[in-house]
Parts: structure tokens; sequence; C-alpha cells
């Protein structure tokens, strides 16, 4: 590999690495024939830096993760999830753009196992909220096709904490 | 060689990224597949994100690529192999099981690889240990528990909300490094505080390990990447990984 003059790395560090931290999935170098770039050491792709780093992005965006260890062992065990999530809180923050978002795991003694539940909250609640959630669903349903585990958006009626 | 009853490992990869002039095609993977299908029955496939830089004639080009990934999980879905382009990869989530057994999986995929096309040359070998670690006191406290963490001088404020640490070793004369990254989990209980110790021991220098020597650097990598993690604990938090003792 051939490394380009420190002038022109710092340019490209100065460029790139502000949208990046450090535990981001890799970035590939290429292509190849010209000059080969070196940005930042790639890193052996896991699936729990994955998950910690996309928790990571999300809450720096305004999402609330309470218990992060929960949800992260929750997307470890159904990574399809990993993508949706992301998905569904961006939807929600563009739809809902009051409401604080607040993604938990939760256990419901009717429902064999756990889910994740992503709480939409409001300073105020009125005959709209189920409207307005109902106004993503079919987003959201979609996404959660033929995927294993499950994540539903709903509201506990409760205050932003 | 320490065991522990209660190691902290979350998650434990080994990922192989060949050389851009090994041939590689869209029926590798399926090739692959019935090859370790007895082992790694349930087939599912993700898209992967990948962000890729280059310099054009107009200057830093940046393009976001996805890649498909396909996972083949064991029965337990503790276990599972990523097969990308130029990609293998072998990760094992917690309980993590022995590295005996976690090595013979990674032989397994390896050498079933090389028997399904011509491995030219090794760009690069990971193998990377996360570790997730609680331990019972406010982060201020962590050089308790850690002899890897950021040190804060006396003028500084001693409480922070979360933070970030790493560093990059040299092994095998500059060929291998070893990164390891501390970070806390942020959570909104101050009581505990919830960290990710980070080991990736990975081959720094593309193609300069031939292909059949693999298994032997990834042996000599797991060795290294014990004697890094005993290295940042201390004995305080050695005991909470209830160590066996002979």
């Amino acid at each position: 590999m051939q490394y380009p003059a420190p002038s022109f790395s710092r340019r490209v560090q100065e460029h790139v690495m502000p949208y990046f931290p450090p535990s981001s999935a890799s970035i590939m170098l290429g292509p190849y024939p010209k000059t080969a770039l070196y940005v930042k050491p790639e890193q052996t792709q896991s699936l729990v830096s994955e998950i910690a780093s996309l928790l990571g992005r999300l809450q720096q965006k305004g999402l609330r993760v309470p218990e992060p260890r929960t949800v992260l062992d929750y997307l470890v065990e159904f990574p399809e999830l990993i993508d949706v999530v992301e998905k569904v809180v961006n939807i929600a923050q563009i739809r809902l753009p009051d409401a604080q978002l607040s993604l938990e795991l939760c256990q419901d003694p009717e429902f064999e196992g756990s889910y994740l539940a992503l709480y939409v909250r409001f300073n105020q609640y009125d005959d709209r909220v189920i409207e307005r959630l109902d106004l993503i669903e079919d987003e959201y349903l979609t996404l959660m096709e033929g995927k294993r585990g499950s994540l539903l958006i709903t509201t506990d009626f409760r205050p932003p904490e | 060689m320490m065991k522990y009853r209660n190691p902290p490992i979350v998650e434990a990869v080994c990922e192989f990224r060949l050389s851009r002039d090994t041939p590689w095609d869209l029926t590798v993977p399926g090739l692959l597949y019935e090859k370790l299908r007895e082992q790694f029955p349930n087939r599912e496939q993700r898209l992967v994100q990948e962000f890729e830089i280059s310099e054009g004639p107009q200057g830093i080009q940046q393009q976001i690529r996805s890649s498909e990934r396909i996972m083949l999980f064991g029965e337990d879905r503790k276990m599972f192999v990523q097969l990308g382009p130029h990609l293998l990869a072998i990760n094992v989530l917690k309980p993590y099981p022995t590295w005996a057994l976690f090595k013979s999986k990674i032989q397994l995929a390896w050498e079933s690889l090389l028997t399904t096309i011509e491995v030219k040359g090794v760009e690069r070998i990971g193998l990377r240990y996360i570790n997730r670690i609680e331990i019972p006191v406010a982060a201020d406290r962590i050089k308790e528990y850690l002899e890897f963490y950021i040190f804060l001088g006396e003028d500084l404020p001693q409480q922070m909300v979360s933070f970030l640490a790493g560093g990059e070793f040299t092994f095998a004369s500059g060929r291998d490094r070893c990164r390891v990254q501390l970070s806390s989990m942020s959570r909104e209980s101050q009581e505990q505080t919830e960290l990710l110790l980070d080991i990736d021991y990975f081959l720094a220098r593309p193609k300069e390990l031939p292909p059949g020597d693999a298994l032997d650097w990834i042996e000599a990598a797991h060795e290294r990447v014990e004697c890094i993690f005993e290295g940042c604990i201390t004995d305080v938090l050695r005991e909470s990984f209830l160590p066996e003792r002979a």
C-alpha cells in the first residue's frame, strides 16, 4: 500500500473524520489505481461494535436509551433489526418532531419473550396522538416484514423524562 | 493461560480480507455454504453499508456502497459465519465457548475457503475481542479496576459523562498491530459504570502473510490478545470474572 504525502492525508482527515466516530463501520479504501488513501485504520467488523455505534449515533441525535445494554443484547440476538431500528427512529424524528423518543426493552407477561419498544412521549396528549402514530405505521410495518424479533412504536402516555 | 467462569467477552470475531486479485464471484458464498451447512445450517442475508473514499480528478470523493453479506448461523445462533466480497468472518457471541472450539470453527471456515477458491493473498486478518465490563463504582474510580484508562490530571474535572480511550501497539516488527479501545456505555444511572474493552489484533501489512500461515498467525494473535487483556485489568476486576484455579 502506498501512503500519500502527509499534507494530503491531513486534508482528507479534516474533510472526513468529523463525521465518523472511532467505532463506526469500516471505511474502505479505493478505488486503488490512482492514489490509495489511508484515512483511518480499518477495524475488524463486529456486530456488537456496529450496534453500540448505532445506539451512540441515535443518542447523539436525541434518542433516549435508558438501558443500552438490554437493547444491545436484543439487537445482538436479532441483528436483522439493526437497520430497521435506525430507519424507524429517523422516520419518527421527522414525522413527530415534538415527541421525545425512547428505545427500551420490554417484557410483557402476555407476550412470550421480550420486545423492543420505541416509546413516543409528548408534553401534552390529545385525541390525535394515536392518529399521528398511525401515520408512520405503514412505513414501519413494511420495514418489519420477514424480520425476526419485534419492534413496536407506541406511547405510554407519560410525559417526556 | 487464565480461564474464567464468568468471562466478560460479548463477542469475538476472526475476519479474513482477501487480496483483490483473488477471484471472487457470486457463486462463492453458495459453494462455501455447501461445505459449512452441517455446522452452520441457517442462511440469512444482510445489506451492509461501507463508506469508500478515493481521490479523483475533482478532489476527494466519498461514496457509500452497499454490499450484501451472507450470514450462516449455527443452530443456537451464537456462532455465525459472514461471507461478503473478498471477506470471510467467523463471529462468536456470549457465552464465549473456549478458544479451542472457536479456533476449530475458524479453521473449518478458512480451510473450506481455501478448497473453494484460489486465495492469492491476504489483505488483512483481524482477531477482535469485545468485552463488556461492569464496575460497581463511578467512572472516577476506574483505576481500581483497570490498568488502561484515561488519566485526568488533578486540575481537570474528575467526573466524565462519557469517554473513549484508545491506542495501538505493534508486534512482529511492525507486521501486526493491536488496537485497544476503552469506551463507556452511556446510561442514566451513575451508580455503576459500564464499559466496552475492545481488543483488535490485526495484520497491518497487506499480503505479507502467506495464506497457508494464517492459522498459525491466528494462534499467535490469540496469545497476544490474552496478554493484552490481562494487562488491562487489575486483580480486583479479575476476581469478578471468577478465575478458575488449579
